[in-house]
């Protein structure tokens, strides 16, 4: 069983894993202040401050590749787990469906039943291209961001530019789920309202 | 730097200190910023060499070293820049001998 001050202390060392290593030191500050917070919610609260000031950090950082101009190696397990977190739902709503065209309805089951109601339908419609495309789009430059380094460089008077590309199995893993799902997707979507048509 | 009402909110409870040095739950509690919200701020002023940090023992020997803050020089020529250029943000800036 973990006590508030663990689960404060473990959530804040789990930060530190986000961000590069100037932004530690905050992170450490507000590990030290967790002991002297009295209300337990309080120091939860503290704690997951932190965690989220430390992904926002930590995803800024990567999208604009600051974390490689500082001369660190970006986290590859973070962004594929942020990536595989945020296509799991497109994935399973592909999956469901192309399931249940073939004949298995069971993983569509949930999404029929959402349907069914015609305000979660409504909900459903309206969140679901943002909450897909977007996570896929954003999953997407996560980890083209990680495994990709674009230098440039004047050699004899000429300007040179060199992109180089990290092979990581899990990164590029995302990266083409991401992309197939995309292509699925915006494939469903032309063919449904101009096919149709 | 981009003023906010948050930056404000820290701005004032440092200059409000003077010499004294504060730390970040201290300043939390009394700007009511949560900790995601404060420490970028502090990173902001810290980076634009508004604020002044330390590590500092804790009274308790078994508590670990605090961080501590207070505004700069920088820092403080900026509240008086801020405090001339827009009167309504209403801070204040105690002018106490370091």
């Amino acid at each position: 069983m973990c006590d508030s001050n663990d689960l404060a202390h473990k959530a804040l060392r789990l930060a530190l894993r986000f961000v590069p290593r100037r932004h530690r030191i905050w992170i450490a500050a507000m590990a030290a202040e967790i002991d002297t917070i009295d209300v337990r919610s309080a120091r939860i609260s503290w704690a997951f401050g932190g965690l989220s000031m430390a992904l926002r950090i930590g995803l800024a950082d990567l999208l604009t590749g600051r974390w490689r101009r500082q001369g660190e190696e970006p986290p590859y397990g973070f962004a594929a787990t942020v990536g595989m977190l945020l296509i799991a739902p497109p994935l399973y709503f592909v999956a469901a469906s192309i399931s249940n065209q073939l004949g298995f309805p069971l993983m569509f089951a949930p999404l029929a039943t959402i349907m069914s109601r015609s305000d979660a339908a409504r909900v459903f419609n309206v969140l679901s291209p943002v909450l897909f495309l977007g996570g896929i789009i954003l999953a997407l430059a996560l980890n083209v961001a990680v495994l990709t380094r674009l230098e440039s460089s004047v050699e004899s008077n000429r300007s040179i530019r060199r992109l180089s590309v990290q092979l990581n199995i899990w990164n590029l893993a995302v990266v083409i789920t991401a992309a197939g799902l995309m292509t699925i997707l915006i494939g469903y979507v032309v063919l449904e309202n101009f096919a149709m048509a | 730097m981009r003023i906010t009402r948050q930056l404000t909110a820290v701005l004032d409870a440092l200059s409000r200190s003077g010499a004294q040095w504060r730390h970040g739950y201290d300043l939390s509690r009394e700007t009511n910023l949560k900790s995601g919200t404060l420490y970028p701020l502090l990173i902001r002023m810290a980076e634009a060499e508004w604020l002044e940090t330390k590590w500092a023992d804790a009274d308790d020997p078994w508590r670990p070293r605090r961080h501590m803050y207070r505004l700069s020089s920088t820092g403080r020529k900026a509240v008086q820049e801020l405090c001339k250029s827009k009167p309504k943000l209403r801070l204040s800036l105690v002018d106490d001998v370091r």
